[in-house]
C-alpha cells in the first residue's frame, strides 16, 4: 500500500523537482561565478560574492548605485498595486456580493482581464487608450480642454501601477467575493435584524469574517505581482531609462542584453530574498491586524 | 470453517498509546457477536483491524485457520458496513453492489442473480436504478448491507451501523439485521455503543473499555453475573445504582450499611461474602429491582427503607423515580400505577436477592457463589 | 402617530422602494463592470472596424468582416497558434497525468509519518511561488547545451514543471471532500490503489479535474516569460507574437484588435467556464492551508 502511494507520487515530485528546485540551485551556483556569455576571452571562474557587490556596494556616496533604485522602483510599484487591489477589490466585491438580477453577468465582466495575456493586455492600453493621439486618454483630455502628457514616458510607474491592478484585481476580487458569500445567511440576517448600519456591517463583521480570504488573496496576488514582465515590456520597457524597471526586468536585462550570467545569478537570487522578506513582512503585519479583530 | 480468533492483539499508534491491549477473543462459527463499549474503547479499531484497515501492531488474527496479519483487506473474504455506509455516489445502486463481484471478474449473469437475490431479501429491488442521493438514510443503508451480502464473505464486518438512522427506523432495523444474519448463517462482528442494541442483537456481548475486554458472554450472563462494576454499571437503562457501603454484622446475620440505611444480606450469600466482613465495599442494586410497593413476588427478598421521591419521570409503561435516602441518592422503575408523589417519603423495597458487591479496589465483583 | 395610508398603500411604496433600490444598484454594477472591462471591449469592437475607422476612438461605425479575414489570413500568425495550442493540449494533459495521482496520493496516502503528507504539499506550494527569473539562467544555458531552445518539447516540460503543483494544489482541496470510508470500502471491495484512484475517486473530483485542466490552460495560453526568453521563431507561442506587435504592426489597430481577439477568446471564454470551480478549488485549497 505505501509503495504505490510513494509511486503515485514520484513522477510529480521528480519533474517540479528538476524543473523548478534544480535550476535554482543552480542560479545560486551561478551568481558565485564571473561568466560572461558576450566575453568568450574571459574565462568563467568562482568569484564569490563579488557580483552581489557589483549591486549592493556604495561607492561614491551620495550617488546611490542603480540598484537600490531599482528595488525602491521594485518595492513601490508592488506595494501600490497590491494596496489597490486589496481595497478597490475589497469594493468591487461588495459591490458583487448582492443578489441582483444579471450579477453571474457582472462577475464574469470584472473577471475578464484575469484571463487575457499580459502582452496583449499592455498592447491594448498602450495603443488604444494611453495614446496621447489616438487613444480614448488623449481624445478624452482634449475633449475636456487639457493637453494630454504621454503618461508612459513622464509617469512609467503610475501606468505600471494601474496596468497591474486592472490585470491582476479580478483575481483579489474572486478570492474576496468567495469569501464574503460563504458568511452564513443567519448572520447576515440577525445584523439586520438589529439594525446595523452599512459601516458596521461591512467593516465590523463581514471584513474580519474573511480574513482568511482576503489573506490568501494577498499572499498570492503579492506573488503574482512581483512575477509580472509581460506588461512592462510592451508598455514602458523599463523606460524612459530604467526609471520603471524591476528586478525581474533587471534580470531579463542582465542575461539577454548584459548577457552577464553571474550578475543576473546574483540580482535574482537577490529577488528572490527580498521576495520572501516581503512575503513574510506582509504576512506578519496581516497577523497583527487580524489580531486586532480577536 | 470461518471463526475469527484474536490473540493477543496490540494496537499501538506512532506516539506510543496503546489503543488496544493485548486482547484476547475467540468468535464461533456462524456467531454473530457485538463489541460493545463508550467511544474511545477501540471496538472499532479492533474492528478495522479484522478488517484489514488498520495495521496490527503485534499479536495475530485469524479467519478460520487462516492467519490474515498483513494480508490485504481484499483478499481477507470479509465485508464491511459502515457506519455511514460509504456508497459510492457516481454508480447506482446496482452497480453498488455489483462493484466487488465485476472487480473479480463474476460473469454478468452471477452478479445479476447475486444483486437480485440479495435487493430481494432487503425489499430494495424497486431502487436498483437511482443513485445513493436519491435515496433515504434508511434505504442507504440497506444498499450498504446488500453490497455486503452479494460478496458471500466468510465473516461480516458491521460498525455501528444504525447510528445514522432515526429512533424508530433503529428499532426496526435491528430486528431485520438479526433476522437476516440467522437466515445467511454467516459469522457477524457487530460494533455499537448502544447497549440495548447489544443486548437485543447478539448471540455473545464482548464489553471493552479502553482498549480492554471487560467481559464476554451472552446478555443474559454479562446482565446478571457482570465481572465488574464497570459491566454491571454500562448493561442495562437506567443504570445500576452504586452505594459506596460496609459490610457488617447485623442480627446474626450480614448487612450492607451504607451509613444512610442499612439493608439485610440474604442467608444464602453469607458464605461467599463472609471474609468481606467489616470491609469497605461497592453496593450494587438495578432500579428495576427496587420496587415503592411490597410486590406479591415471593422469589425475591425484599428489605425495606424509607426514602424521599425527588424526581418522576413518567414513561408511559414504567416511572422512573429518584429519590434520596439520608445522603444516598438511587433511581427506581416502578409500576406506571405508583403512588408516589413528589418530595413525599415513601418506603421502596430493594429485592436482595439481586443484589452485586464489588470490591472498592478492584471494581472486580465479588461472586455470590 | 400612526401612519394615515392604508396598509396596501404602505406595501406599495415598501415594494416600489425596495425595486428603485435594485434598479439603482444594477445599473451602477453594471456600469463599473462594463467600464472595468472596456478596454478589452473596446478591442473587440474594433475588431470589425476598418483600418481607417479604428485609428481614432469611436464608438459608431460601419462594422466589417474584412480586418478578421486579413488576420485570419495572415500566414505567420498560423506558426504562433499552432504552437500555442499543442503547449497548451500537451501540456495541460501531461500536467493532469502527474498533479492527479500526486494529489491523490498527498490527500488519502499513508506514509510512514503522518506530516509527510503535509511536508510535502507544503512543497509543492512553495514551487508556485517561484519566479521564473530565478529559474531563467540555470534553464536557458543548460536549454542551450542541449539544444532545446526554440523546441516545442523543451518548452513544454518546462511548462509541465511549473504547471502541476498547481494541478495539485487545486485538486487537493478536491479529494479532501472524498470521504475516506469509500475508498475503504473499495479497498474491501477489492480495488487496488490504482483502482480506487481511477474508478471511484477520479470519477468523483470530475468537476476539480476539469477547472484545474482549464486554469492550468489558461495559464499555459498565456505565459510569456519563459516563452519569450526560451524559443525563437520555430516555438514561439502567441503572447510572444502579442509582444511583438509593439515592434512590427504599429499603428494597424484594426488588425491589431482582430488579432487580439482571436489571441485572447479561447482564454477568456475557458476562464467563464470553470469559474466556479476555480473558487471553490482556490478557497477551499488556500484558504484552508
Amino acid at each position: 500500500m505505501k509503495h504505490k502511494d510513494w509511486l503515485f507520487l514520484i513522477p510529480g515530485m521528480t519533474t517540479v523537482a528538476v524543473i523548478t528546485q534544480v535550476p535554482f540551485l543552480l542560479t545560486l551556483v551561478y551568481s558565485t561565478l564571473r561568466w560572461n556569455l558576450a566575453r568568450p576571452d574571459l574565462p568563467v571562474k568562482f568569484y564569490g560574492f563579488k557580483n552581489y557587490w557589483y549591486f549592493l556596494r556604495i561607492q561614491d556616496w551620495p550617488q546611490i548605485p542603480e540598484f537600490y533604485y531599482i528595488v525602491w522602483q521594485t518595492v513601490l510599484i508592488t506595494f501600490c498595486a497590491l494596496a489597490l487591489c486589496t481595497i478597490v477589490g475589497f469594493l468591487l466585491a461588495l459591490l458583487l456580493d448582492h443578489a441582483i438580477p444579471g450579477v453571474n453577468v457582472a462577475r464574469t465582466l470584472i473577471l475578464g482581464p484575469f484571463f487575457v495575456m499580459s502582452t496583449a493586455s499592455g498592447v491594448i492600453w498602450k495603443t488604444t487608450i494611453l495614446n496621447t493621439t489616438f487613444g480614448w486618454y488623449g481624445v478624452i483630455a482634449k475633449f475636456l480642454g487639457f493637453t494630454p502628457v504621454d503618461l508612459i514616458s513622464y509617469h512609467p510607474i503610475a501606468v505600471i501601477v494601474i496596468l497591474f491592478s486592472w490585470r491582476w484585481m479580478p483575481f483579489f476580487v474572486l478570492m474576496m467575493l468567495a469569501g464574503l458569500q460563504s458568511i452564513p445567511e443567519e448572520i447576515v440576517d440577525s445584523m439586520e435584524v438589529d439594525g446595523t448600519n452599512w459601516w458596521n456591517a461591512t467593516f465590523s463583521v463581514k471584513l474580519p469574517m474573511i480574513r482568511k480570504h482576503i489573506t490568501v488573496a494577498m499572499m498570492l496576488g503579492l506573488i503574482f505581482l512581483v512575477k509580472e514582465f509581460g506588461l512592462i515590456l510592451v508598455t514602458t520597457a523599463g523606460g524612459p531609462g530604467t526609471s520603471s524597471y524591476t528586478l525581474p526586468y533587471a534580470v531579463y536585462m542582465q542575461v539577454f542584453n548584459a548577457s552577464n550570467v553571474g550578475r543576473a545569478g546574483a540580482l535574482a537570487v537577490i529577488t528572490v530574498i527580498l521576495t520572501l522578506i516581503g512575503i513574510n513582512i506582509l504576512y506578519q503585519t496581516i497577523q497583527k491586524r487580524s489580531a486586532i479583530y480577536e | 470453517m470461518s471463526g475469527v480468533t484474536l490473540k493477543d492483539l496490540v494496537k499501538r499508534y506512532p506516539n506510543g498509546f496503546q489503543a488496544v491491549n493485548s486482547i484476547n477473543l475467540e468468535i464461533h462459527d456462524k456467531e454473530f457477536v457485538v463489541l460493545v463499549g463508550p467511544s474511545g474503547c477501540a471496538k472499532s479499531t479492533t474492528l478495522r483491524m479484522v478488517a484489514g484497515l488498520e495495521e496490527i501492531s503485534d499479536g495475530q488474527i485469524l479467519i478460520g485457520d487462516r492467519v490474515v496479519n498483513g494480508v490485504a483487506a481484499k483478499d481477507r473474504n470479509i465485508a464491511m458496513v459502515f457506519q455511514n455506509y460509504a456508497l459510492y455516489p457516481h454508480m447506482d445502486v446496482y452497480k453498488n453492489m455489483a462493484f466487488a463481484l465485476k472487480l473479480r471478474k463474476f460473469t454478468k449473469e452471477e452478479i445479476d442473480k447475486r444483486v437480485r437475490r440479495a435487493a430481494d431479501i432487503l425489499g430494495i429491488v424497486p431502487l436498483l436504478e437511482r443513485k445513493p442521493k436519491q435515496l433515504s438514510g434508511g434505504q442507504r443503508q440497506r444498499v450498504a448491507v446488500g453490497r455486503a451480502i452479494v460478496r458471500e464473505p466468510e465473516v461480516f464486518l458491521f460498525d455501528e451501523p444504525l447510528s445514522n438512522l432515526d429512533a424508530k427506523l433503529r428499532v426496526t432495523m435491528r430486528a431485520e439485521v438479526t433476522k437476516l444474519q440467522h437466515q445467511l448463517e454467516t459469522t457477524m462482528i457487530y460494533v455499537t455503543h448502544d447497549q440495548v442494541e447489544a443486548m437485543t442483537m447478539g448471540d455473545r456481548i464482548v464489553i471493552m473499555k479502553d482498549g480492554y475486554i471487560m467481559q464476554v458472554g451472552t446478555p443474559l450472563e454479562v446482565y446478571d453475573s457482570p465481572d465488574n462494576e464497570f459491566v454491571a454499571g454500562f448493561i442495562g437503562s437506567p443504570a445500576m445504582n452504586f452505594f459506596r457501603a460496609k459490610l457488617v454484622q447485623a442480627d446474626g446475620g450480614l448487612a450492607v450499611d451504607t451509613g444512610s440505611f442499612q439493608v439485610k444480606v440474604p442467608k444464602e450469600y453469607h458464605d461467599a461474602y463472609g471474609s468481606y466482613k467489616d470491609k469497605d465495599v461497592t453496593f450494587g442494586m438495578r432500579p428495576e429491582n427496587i420496587a415503592d410497593d411490597l410486590p406479591e413476588d415471593s422469589r425475591g427478598q425484599w428489605e425495606k427503607l424509607n426514602a424521599v421521591v425527588r424526581l418522576i419521570e413518567p414513561l408511559g409503561a414504567e416511572i422512573i423515580l429518584e429519590m434520596e435516602s439520608g445522603q444516598q441518592r438511587f433511581t427506581a422503575r416502578v409500576d406506571p400505577q405508583s403512588k408516589s408523589r413528589l418530595n413525599q417519603t415513601a418506603q421502596v423495597y430493594f429485592n436482595m436477592r439481586k443484589m452485586q458487591l464489588f470490591d472498592v479496589k478492584t471494581e472486580q465483583v465479588i461472586p455470590r457463589r | 402617530m400612526s401612519d394615515p395610508r392604508t396598509i396596501q398603500e404602505i406595501q406599495r411604496s415598501i415594494r416600489t422602494k425596495k425595486a428603485v433600490r435594485m434598479t439603482v444598484l444594477t445599473i451602477f454594477v453594471f456600469t463599473v463592470a462594463i467600464l472595468y472591462f472596456s478596454p478589452v471591449l473596446y478591442m473587440h469592437l474594433s475588431a470589425f472596424k476598418t483600418e481607417y475607422d479604428a485609428v481614432s476612438p469611436s464608438l459608431f461605425f460601419k462594422p466589417t468582416l474584412d480586418t478578421f479575414q486579413k488576420v485570419l489570413g495572415d500566414e505567420t500568425m498560423y506558426g504562433y497558434l499552432k504552437n500555442s495550442l499543442f503547449q497548451v493540449f500537451v501540456g495541460t494533459i501531461i500536467s493532469l497525468l502527474l498533479g492527479i495521482p500526486a494529489a491523490f496520493a498527498l490527500t488519502f496516502g499513508k506514509f510512514k509519518y503522518r506530516t509527510t503528507n503535509n511536508k510535502i504539499y507544503l512543497w509543492f506550494l512553495t514551487t508556485i511561488l517561484l519566479p521564473p527569473v530565478a529559474v531563467i539562467i540555470p534553464l536557458y544555458t543548460w536549454f542551450q547545451t542541449v539544444n532545446l531552445i526554440d523546441n516545442r518539447f523543451g518548452l513544454m516540460i518546462i511548462y509541465v514543471g511549473f504547471h502541476v503543483p498547481i494541478v495539485v494544489w487545486m485538486l487537493h482541496s478536491f479529494f479532501s471532500d472524498v470521504p475516506v470510508e469509500i475508498l475503504e470500502a473499495a479497498e474491501i471491495d477489492g480495488c487496488s490503489r490504482f483502482q480506487q484512484l481511477t474508478l471511484i475517486a477520479a470519477p468523483l473530483v470530475k468537476t476539480g479535474i476539469i477547472a484545474a485542466g482549464l486554469l492550468v490552460a489558461v495559464f499555459i495560453w498565456n505565459e510569456f516569460f519563459l516563452a519569450f526568453n526560451l524559443t525563437g521563431n520555430e516555438a514561439a507561442t502567441l503572447p510572444v507574437y502579442m509582444a511583438r506587435f509593439r515592434e512590427q504592426q504599429g499603428m494597424f489597430v484594426a488588425q491589431l484588435s482582430a488579432a487580439s481577439t482571436v489571441v485572447i477568446l479561447p482564454a477568456v471564454i475557458f476562464g467563464w467556464i470553470s469559474q466556479k470551480s476555480l473558487v471553490k478549488g482556490l478557497t477551499a485549497g488556500g484558504v484552508k492551508g
